[in-house]
């Protein structure tokens, strides 16, 4: 998320200019403090920029580094906002040549432990945007236009993201074999718990919580909705009782309940999906976010959803939609795969078919 | 349920074009019709950062290094604590 303010909180028309000049004169490049690259050599690298031994301390801090292809740090790291780019630029022909343009190779991938995740072969890729809702002046739900940036509040709206994977078993047993209008289908049980365990809530803000994961009672259903020449269209319809029952007498136990609807377009020249596009809608309650106080101690209740003091449920809304997974963005790892877990929970993320 | 929520679900339920009982624990049903909307509403907008992913973002470590050298131009990273910063950070 402070990536994304650092570019957010510069003004629209510095924005531009800013990605602009980023693509011109910067290779940009996403460091996953968990998994940043299985060779030494990159380890190496990572470890020369930040001056330290980062295998050992990890190499995530949050933090905006400039550096040069054979590992010289250019700046000073920042860790609110963006370093001085212009400067550093103008300062680059500085560089000694062979810190600029060393000779490099393909990496041996000999550290496998730190190596990137990357989609499993003929998997689908859906990027999810979750957004907390509330009523304003009780009117329609609407997403909040508050972001936590670091102990503050500020006016604006960033969802939280993640990517979801979908196993070509999954999606190919979503295929019926003469689509019927109105013809049910068995939606695929690992992609729901898949769902329910680890897209229902706002992980990135510590509700990676095992007491939040539980699901009281789920039903997630598929519909042929239409059917083409050019293929057919399922719908999916689902309801989750997920965590604890809200109780205003208590702040720890968490819980939500949810609505979903969706559409998956099969496009039968393609043989694959084209379009999955989900929205799931519902209320979610507890104190499971991080005290925007600094203590960590004492009642949970001004923490990072609604940003008050006030214990009541929520409301939150997420968008899924299906993505090329051709963007290098796309394909960074889903967060139950690095964040808040101890590493890679493979079997849990896919579970047993 | 507090007023303020059950205002705001009831809201919600007319926007949704269904009704639940006021015991159903359920959210009412997204309505089909609204469904365009409701996603489109929770996708970011272009002044909420959508091209963040569009950017020319490198995930290697190694494919970075190669292109800055040949391409003679430094390194804007991003260290991720909790994971990539492309994804659930």
């Amino acid at each position: 998320m402070s990536a994304r303010l650092a570019f957010y909180l510069t003004p629209v028309a510095e924005r531009r200019k800013l990605v602009e000049f980023i693509k011109k004169s910067y290779i940009l490049l996403d460091v996953d403090g968990y998994q940043p690259g299985g060779s030494t050599e990159e380890i190496g690298w990572w470890s020369r920029v930040q001056g330290r031994n980062a295998l050992k301390d990890g190499c995530g801090n949050n933090a905006w580094y400039l550096a040069s292809a054979a590992g010289t740090r250019l700046a000073d790291p920042v860790s609110r906002g963006l370093p001085d780019l212009k400067k550093a630029w103008l300062a680059w022909p500085l560089q000694p040549e062979e810190d600029r343009k060393p000779k490099l190779s393909a990496p041996i991938q000999d550290s496998p432990k730190t190596a990137r995740l990357t989609p499993p072969d003929g998997a689908l890729v859906l990027r999810l945007y979750f957004s907390f809702l509330d009523a304003q002046d009780g009117g329609a739900m609407t997403p909040v236009r508050k972001t936590r940036w670091h102990t503050s509040i500020i006016e604006s709206r960033l969802p939280g993201t993640d990517t979801l994977w979908i196993t070509e078993r999954e999606w190919r047993s979503m295929i019926p074999a003469a689509p019927r209008k109105g013809e049910k289908l068995p939606f695929p049980t690992t992609l729901q718990n898949r769902i329910l365990r680890f897209y229902t809530a706002p992980e990135l803000i510590g509700w990676n919580n095992t007491a939040y994961s539980d699901v009281r009672s789920a039903e997630f259903s598929l519909t042929v909705d239409d059917v083409t020449d050019a293929g057919f269209r399922l719908r999916l319809e689902g309801t989750a009782l997920k965590g604890k029952e809200f109780s205003e007498k208590e702040i720890a136990p968490m819980g939500g309940d949810f609505r979903f609807l969706g559409y998956l377009t099969y496009d039968a020249g393609k043989k694959a999906f084209d379009r999955i596009d989900v929205v799931a809608l519902g209320k979610a309650w507890g104190g499971g976010g991080e005290p925007i106080n600094g203590t960590g101690k004492g009642p949970r209740v001004e923490y990072v959803p609604i940003y008050e003091r006030e214990l009541r449920p929520y409301g939150v809304g997420i968008a899924y939609q299906l993505v090329s997974g051709t963007r290098p963005a796309d394909r960074v790892p889903p967060g139950p795969g690095a964040n808040g877990y101890p590493g890679w929970a493979r079997d849990a993320y896919f579970g047993k078919p | 349920m507090p007023f303020k929520l059950a205002a705001a679900f009831l809201t919600a339920s007319l926007l949704a074009g269904a009704s639940s009982p006021p015991d159903d624990k359920l959210p009412p049903p997204i309505a089909p019709e609204k469904f365009d909307r409701l996603h489109q509403m929770l996708l970011p907008s272009t002044d909420e950062l959508a091209d963040f992913w569009d950017l020319p973002w490198e995930v290697s470590v190694q494919e970075a290094r190669i292109k800055a050298a040949a391409q003679d131009k430094p390194i804007l990273a991003y260290f991720g604590a909790n994971g990539s910063v492309l994804g659930a950070t």
